[in-house]
């Protein structure tokens, strides 16, 4: 019996069938599942079809907050809803859901119009990423000043745990600043008539302690952590920041990545990537 | 549960205190202001990841006040095995933070390879009892404490239970030595979903094995015959029949350390805090050792 893969439902037995219940609004109430008073349970059975349903897009918008304020209310209701369906998560642990959302965005009908919408869930799936990723302390950069050029050269720059690169095309976490301000109240009109929708842009994604921040860099910049990301030496990772971008500026970026606890340490001997 | 702790300086939940469930929203007044609360239970779940503030938040905690974790993903009443990762995960949390309480459900949550994020009922038979059982057995014995199980709100029954909810959680008790967290608001709301006695649940209730008592506000629906449907919905204030059915278990059993919930609209911190100075209140009245310490 449990060879059946048919969408009856008919086949299905104990939690097997209620599950399948839960997902199919519009498959009959499982056999044996009844009302104390003996009425019609289906509506009932329907508390457990919102609950399962209601409680995972709310997790999805509480995840993807500025996302869902983009989409307005009654859209981000839905699309949440649509995933939370057809994508159930696979673990308890809802802190890692909505990994696959910003490819059902990008993919969407109703996001068609608007593909930024998609670069911004995944933003916001990698600030949670960086949220949750495990602590270390920050590298310094008195501790990299020390070195000498010779070590510098040949070692390498380890990414902290909590950093995350991205490239997108769209100025995204301009918008992502605008938007925040816009939860906050903020009058915002100007700042969003003002940015320029066909600029691609690069973010960084960090924390050097406990609060998360999102950080648009120039492409060079972009170039060398993610050069740094790969395990190149530090030498070869500047290379990458040159060739991304003629007017890259290193001592600018190392200093503001330092700052922003981008590192987690300085690697003297360099490994193949 | 005192075993847990081998210095005086950790905080401690004793039989005479109530708490609430902890809200990052809240961490400022928690840790800042001025509040009579002395313990707080979070949803493991939410600290499964590898760092970050949750876990500063959690560290603190359990620096300064008694805690609880109350798992609401492990599926205990699932049909198939135990989520082993998930149970890992648990047994970690458990060793880091070393809880004064820990409780899960008598629900399921999990099927196969999905999560319903719901603590769905299961029915009450011999093959379900030993399904249960098997599964406390497991989590206590990776856990190496006993565990406090909660009663379920339900909204539908099953035909095939051939056992009440108080003689199944009795069984179950009697075969793992679990305890039992009692959910006065889970009573009241099955209770008037099925038609029956909140007041006759809770007097055939094994109330020696219960650990942990919670209080919590549901909403009400009223469904196309005309009959009301409650849902355990931690939106809203505990309703006025659940802290009648609470005093009176408290009277005749004694206090028990008792948690509000509220988790969805949550309030201001201090609204919770006068949840939690009522719950207080009714324990101070059988604690008369300790009916000094009520908050004002």
């Amino acid at each position: 019996m449990s060879l059946d893969v048919t969408s009856s439902g008919g086949e299905r037995e104990g939690q097997g069938a209620f599950a399948h219940a839960l997902r199919a609004p519009d498959a009959p109430v499982p056999h044996g599942i009844a009302r104390a008073n003996g009425a019609d349970p289906t509506e009932a059975f329907n508390i457990y079809r919102n609950n399962v349903v209601a409680s995972l897009a709310d997790a999805l918008q509480a995840a993807f907050p500025i996302t869902a304020q983009m989409l307005g209310d009654g859209l981000s209701r839905a699309l949440t809803a649509d995933f939370a369906r057809a994508h159930p998560p696979r673990s308890p642990v809802l802190g890692g859901y909505g990994a696959g959302f910003p490819r059902y965005l990008a993919n969407h009908e109703a996001t068609k119009s608007r593909p930024f919408l998609a670069e911004m869930a995944l933003l916001e799936r990698l600030y949670l990423d960086s949220y949750h990723a495990a602590d270390a302390a920050a590298l310094d950069g008195a501790t990299l000043a020390a070195l000498d050029p010779e070590t510098l050269s040949a070692g390498r720059l380890v990414l902290h745990p909590a950093t995350r690169l991205v490239r997108f095309r769209f100025p995204i976490a301009e918008m992502h600043a605008i938007e925040q301000a816009a939860m906050r109240g903020e009058d915002v009109g100007a700042a969003r008539s003002a940015l320029d929708l066909r600029r691609g842009s690069q973010a960084l994604i960090t924390r050097p302690a406990y609060q998360v921040s999102v950080n648009g860099i120039s492409p060079g910049a972009s170039a060398f952590l993610k050069a740094c990301e790969a395990g190149d030496s530090f030498a070869d990772a500047a290379q990458a920041g040159f060739e991304a971008e003629p007017a890259f500026d290193l001592q600018t970026t190392l200093s503001d990545a330092l700052s922003l606890g981008a590192f987690s340490h300085f690697s003297p001997l360099s490994t193949p990537s | 549960m005192s075993a847990y702790h081998t210095t005086a300086s950790v905080p401690m939940i004793t039989d005479a205190d109530a708490g609430v469930g902890f809200k990052h929203a809240h961490a400022e007044a928690v840790f800042g202001d001025d509040h009579a609360v002395r313990w707080f239970e979070v949803h493991p779940e939410n600290y499964m990841g590898a760092g970050g503030m949750p876990h500063r938040l959690l560290t603190d905690l359990r620096e300064r006040f008694g805690l609880s974790l109350h798992g609401v993903g492990l599926s205990i009443g699932g049909e198939g095995r135990l989520d082993a990762d998930h149970l890992a995960r648990l047994v970690a949390l458990n060793e880091r933070y070393a809880p004064d309480l820990f409780s899960e459900h008598l629900a399921w949550s999990s099927h196969d390879e999905s999560y319903l994020n719901d603590l769905l009922p299961l029915p009450y038979t011999p093959q379900t009892v030993a399904k249960v059982a098997d599964h406390i057995d497991e989590v206590q014995s990776a856990l190496g404490r006993t565990i406090l199980l909660e009663n379920p709100s339900t909204y539908v029954v099953f035909e095939q239970s051939e056992m009440s909810e108080t003689d199944f959680l009795r069984e179950i008790v009697r075969r793992t030595g679990c305890g039992l967290l009692l959910d006065v608001n889970n009573v009241f709301v099955s209770a008037t979903n099925h038609g029956t006695s909140a007041q006759a649940y809770l007097d055939a209730f094994p109330t020696a094995s219960v650990g942990e008592i919670h209080l919590a506000g549901h909403a009400s629906v009223t469904l196309s015959d005309g009959a009301p449907l409650l849902i355990d919905a931690h939106d809203r204030a505990v309703a006025d029949p659940v802290w009648d059915l609470y005093e009176n278990l408290i009277a005749r059993i004694g206090p028990r350390p008792t948690l509000v919930e509220w988790d969805n609209d949550v309030p201001a911190f201090d609204v919770l805090a006068g949840e939690v100075a009522r719950a207080q209140a009714v324990l101070d009245t059988q604690s008369p050792l300790l009916g000094r310490r009520h908050v004002a």
